[in-house]
């Protein structure tokens, strides 16, 4: 009977124990439960990608010291401005979009605002306010490029840059003048050199890289580069200008070999930061603090061949649509202090990145610093930014599985012996597929 | 007319009989079942007949009757790596279960003998399964390295000239990738090995008296007297094998034909910028169902053997 009544006790147990998991909170709030509830709307949170420590990553805490001077110059307001460094920002902005919500504020990494958030107007639309406050200058980029149909949904406080960088000591070595970069026929011939010199060096790291020279050889041509600036369609897919582009990579990366062939630049980048073994790298701007000491006499930045530069606001701060009047002006206040003269400094000198603002002096900027990077950096973003031809970067435009796509087709060419002209046309069935 | 008195239900002193005993215990399991199972799989199979991707993230939209199989045409007959996804993940599946059960059976079968030191081999064996898939991953990308890795010169053994990344070879690729999971049978030969010492030692010995020496004894007491855990651990086996993705997120990125249906599910839900949900869950119902033609597979086969042996 004993052991009975132990068990039916049991069952209510686990019984009451589902339900009060499974029920709601409890209706009846006390105080503190209202104090926090209300906290809470008067709080706007922003989601950033700067979590790293100091000692591995010295410009996230840059970042994050820019974030809490705004959160202490803002802190006896009616809202209060609350960072939170989260290492999976996009998951956290795919998880809310999923379920019909977006963020207070979010710097959108990845491949920029979702789609979906915007078909939901779930974003603020931050083209009004950058009008009404004449931050043209201080966006930059980001108000041609994220212009969609009048609408701005995200401004990014630094622009991506991309040329190239190459090591002058194995150019010379290998008997190579920095005019090899001026077409792509000439930088095959210098690759091939390179190689030639056997001794462990190499011409450049392809896989993703490769994709930067599909894309610049797109921008080479006033229709290519339109291309590139419009969403995948069936007419570009089939276009001349898509098979040049990808061909001509495709072969330079098979000469180049798949040995030295990755999806992402990080997995080799030491090869040429820091061991020298690698003629040229297809990176930022921001390379230039990543560059060792000992080979930064050697490493230059250069455009890529044609004049052409890969530059994109990529993704950036979003700000919800559906906040208080209180927290979007906060917001919005945040953005333009972001894009400030002041704060883009720090983030060109600090953080080492292409700030967005264009009425920063990037040279006199570095010349006053003195420092090595921050000189390379004025000169790759100067570079960058005075080419003669500036296009997006595909990722942005064509999308990320379609940038993988091409990425995969191009380090598969890479290995030697296979059929360019083949994979060519079964990669424009997979992108044939992807965009239907 | 005879009159049949059935035996009455048991009722306790609490008035309670014992089938509702036994419901009132089941009902927090079956409650979790259904949140968390049931009505996920419910969803995706309902979701997998709509369109649902950017456009109408909360608010998916069945296609109508008309145009019902509008996501499964799109994967079977436009999507351009489903094929070689489900080709690749049958093949793991089938590899999990025909390759990693026998190595894990015969390290189990070793472990299982009574030899000095035996104790401390099974720690040392076990230690790397404890290693995430994911972090093996990456540990196998390093030993694939063309640059720095150890199996590109094993290769130049044989082949002087060899410098291409193994992971880019299509056909070599697969089998770099499988080999990147399929040795690591740490959980599969602790349960086959806790079966094996489960059996009766008198059976051991009267075997040993009838003059069975020790493989014969595996082969004709041990093997058949586990063969209900051989069941399941195949059945995980091909499962895990099916449902391959860290190896592949990690190793190729699809790359060289190395698509597996997990990664497919990933590319179209969070990789695509359109967020074609409706489309993943087209493939995560094939995978469901894959995954319930894999254990009447294994189920069938296991039942093979005893049919023999009555014949």
């Amino acid at each position: 009977m004993k052991r009975k009544l132990v068990s039916v006790l049991l069952v209510a147990a686990m019984g009451v124990s589902v339900l009060a998991g499974c029920g709601g909170s409890n209706p009846v709030k006390t105080d503190e439960d209202k104090k926090a509830a209300v906290s809470d709307e008067n709080v706007l949170e922003f989601y950033h990608g700067y979590y790293q420590d100091k000692s591995e990553w010295a410009a996230a805490q840059v970042m994050r010291d820019i974030y809490d001077e705004f959160a202490k110059a803002h802190s006896d307001g009616t809202v209060t401005f609350k960072p939170i460094p989260v290492e999976n920002r996009d998951d956290i902005v795919s998880a809310k979009v999923a379920g019909g919500s977006f963020p207070d504020m979010v710097d959108v990494g990845g491949a920029g605002v979702p789609q979906s958030a915007i078909s939901q107007n779930l974003v603020y639309d931050l083209k009004p306010y950058i009008d009404e406050n004449k931050l043209q200058d201080a966006v930059g980029l980001n108000y041609t490029q994220h212009d969609m149909d009048g609408h701005i949904y995200a401004v990014h406080d630094q622009i991506e840059s991309r040329g190239l960088w190459y090591n002058s000591s194995i150019f010379e070595k290998a008997g190579v003048s920095v005019d090899a970069l001026k077409d792509w026929n000439s930088f095959g011939e210098a690759m091939t050199k390179i190689s030639a010199l056997n001794d462990g060096t190499y011409g450049y790291i392809g896989g993703q890289g490769s994709s930067y020279i599909v894309n610049s050889i797109m921008a080479s041509t006033e229709n290519g580069k339109k291309m590139l600036e419009s969403e995948l369609t069936e007419e570009i897919i089939n276009s001349d200008e898509f098979a040049n582009a990808f061909k001509t990579a495709a072969k330079l990366d098979q000469a180049n070999g798949s040995d030295h062939t990755t999806d992402d630049n990080g997995n080799l980048m030491a090869e040429f930061n820091t061991n020298g073994k690698v003629g040229v790298l297809f990176n930022g701007v921001w390379n230039a603090s990543g560059i060792d000491a000992s080979l930064v006499d050697s490493i230059e930045p250069s455009l890529f061949p044609g004049n052409i530069a890969i530059a994109s606001a990529g993704g950036g701060l979003a700000v919800s649509n559906k906040m208080s009047d209180e927290k979007t002006k906060l917001a919005l206040e945040f953005i333009k202090y972001m894009t400030s003269k002041e704060v883009q400094e720090k983030i060109f000198t600090e953080v080492q990145a292409n700030p967005c603002n264009t009425t920063v002096d990037l040279n006199a900027l570095a010349q006053k610093s003195g420092d090595a990077a921050t000189i390379k950096l004025a000169k790759a973003c100067s570079e960058v930014n005075s080419a003669d031809t500036v296009v997006i970067d595909m990722n942005y435009t064509w999308g990320p599985d379609v940038d993988k796509a091409i990425i995969n087709a191009l380090m598969e060419c890479a290995v030697s012996g296979t059929d360019v002209d083949t994979r060519f046309e079964s990669l424009k069935k997979e992108l044939l597929a992807l965009i239907g | 007319m005879e009159i049949v008195n059935r035996p009455k239900k048991k009722k306790n002193k609490l008035g309670i009989r014992r089938t509702e005993f036994i419901i009132a215990f089941l009902a927090p399991t079956l409650f979790v079942f259904c949140v968390f199972y049931l009505y996920p799989i419910i969803t995706v199979f309902v979701t997998s007949f709509c369109k649902w991707d950017y456009t109408n993230i909360t608010s998916p939209e069945f296609f109508g009757w008309n145009d019902l199989w509008n996501n499964y045409d799109y994967i079977f007959n436009k999507y351009p790596f489903f094929w070689e996804a489900l080709k690749n993940s049958t093949k793991w599946a089938i590899v999990g279960a025909v390759v990693q059960i026998p190595i894990a059976t015969l390290i189990a079968l070793a472990l299982s003998r009574k030899v000095k030191g035996i104790k401390f081999v099974r720690i040392v064996y076990i230690i790397p399964n404890m290693i995430s898939t994911a972090a093996m991953g990456v540990i196998f990308l390093q030993l694939y390295n063309p640059s720095y890795g150890i199996i590109n010169p094993i290769i130049r053994l044989f082949n002087k000239n060899f410098s291409d990344s193994i992971l880019l070879l299509k056909g070599p690729a697969f089998v770099a990738m499988t080999c990147a999971y399929i040795f690591f049978t740490g959980t599969t030969t602790l349960m086959i090995l806790g079966n094996i010492m489960a059996v009766p030692e008198e059976i051991r010995e009267a075997a040993m008296l009838d003059g069975a020496s020790g493989l014969k004894q595996d082969l004709h007491i041990t093997i058949p007297m586990i063969k209900g855990t051989l069941k399941t651990v195949s059945v995980l086996a091909a499962t895990s094998g099916f449902l391959l993705y860290n190896e592949v997120y990690f190793l190729t990125k699809g790359a060289a034909g190395t698509y597996s249906i997990s990664y497919v599910i990933r590319e179209l839900a969070i990789t695509s910028p359109r967020t074609q949900f409706g489309r993943a869950n087209a493939v995560a119902m094939i995978q469901i169902l894959a995954g319930m033609v894999i254990i009447l597979v294994v189920s069938f086969v296991y039942s093979l053997s005893p049919k023999k042996e009555k014949h």
